[in-house]
């Protein structure tokens, strides 16, 4: 199955995410991580989400570009859990410090999609940035309208849409298919 | 009335004109406008009405409810601003109250309520 897992920060997202994809799993389980190290806090965050999954049996790909260059070295037959689209567009958008692709969104939600048509089963976390009372600069709307232009063709194509706050979920989209699912990880 | 809400970006205009039959030029845009076009349907972006009435100096939520028998018959399209950090800035704190305020009362007077997420819309009310 191909689900999205969406909702704001410090929410339990990536936790739900983990128990899904291991869910899933028949064979190998593949962690896919975006993330860019950019300072010692973003070191040590990797760090403890590492630890955090040992034990699960994930092998870790590290793709912060390009992701369906993450299939060199992974069996498409498996399970895949992604973390997350917000890394990687922000790795895709802005890959200097002053250089900005806008074309981005749009190949990368290609890219996805694509991904998505190749592995037999994968979970994509993202992050809900959409209902803050600030009006941004050109450059950072930009950013979240690309990043929810993403979201919404992953809705379309996914067969599960969550939503999770603080842990508890709201599903948008794929109930019978989910059910079976939900009762064997949650 | 029909209130459809979500996040920015989250393909509102798109659900209310794939659901609901809308053309585009039965939309009022409220863009710069402090005063909402009653001729037309759907009203989009009624946040930024709010907006600029408060940069008017006037009252969003008094303008809403002397005005309520006007939409009774619209679909008001309000992006939700209400959970995020409060703002530094004094008018975005005031925008940001205001909206809540009023989206809790077309909510009450709508005879339907959509959130949408990700695109797609779940009906609340």
């Amino acid at each position: 199955m191909r689900i999205l897992v969406s909702g704001g920060c410090k929410n339990g997202k990536s936790y739900i995410a983990q128990r899904l994809a291991k869910g899933q799993a028949k064979g190998r389980l593949y962690y896919v991580a975006t993330m860019r190290p950019c300072d010692n806090e973003d070191i040590e965050r990797i760090e403890r989400h590492r630890r955090e999954r040992e034990g699960w049996g994930f092998d870790t790909v590290e793709q912060p570009v390009d992701i369906n260059k993450c299939l060199d070295s992974c069996d498409t037959d498996a399970s895949f859990l992604l973390d997350s689209t917000t890394a990687l567009l922000a790795n895709e958008m802005f890959p200097g410090s002053d250089s900005v692709n806008m074309d981005a969104p749009a190949r990368v939600a290609g890219e996805l999609v694509s991904l998505c048509q190749q592995v037999r089963d994968i979970v994509i976390v993202s992050d809900y940035i959409y209902s803050d009372a600030i009006l941004y600069d050109e450059l950072t709307d930009a950013y979240r309208r690309g990043l929810a232009y993403i979201d919404r063709t992953l809705a379309a194509v996914c067969d599960v849409v969550l939503e999770v706050a603080f842990g508890s979920i709201t599903l948008h989209k794929g109930g019978e298919v989910f059910s079976a699912l939900y009762e064997k990880v949650l | 009335m029909v209130l459809v809400f979500g996040g920015a970006w989250q393909g509102k205009l798109e659900y209310v004109i794939q659901n609901y039959g809308v053309r585009e030029d039965e939309i009022f845009y409220c863009d710069d406008s402090s005063e909402i076009d009653f001729s037309k349907k759907a009203v989009y972006g009624l946040d930024r009405l709010i907006l600029n009435i408060i940069r008017d100096g006037a009252d969003p939520l008094e303008y809403i409810k002397s005005n309520l028998d006007r939409i009774s018959d619209k679909i008001i399209i309000c992006t939700d601003i209400s959970s995020g950090v409060v703002p530094m800035d004094p008018v975005l704190r005031q925008w940001r109250e205001a909206v809540g305020r009023c989206m809790a009362l077309l909510a009450r007077s709508a005879e339907r309520v959509v959130r949408i997420f990700c695109g797609i819309g779940t009906v609340l009310k």
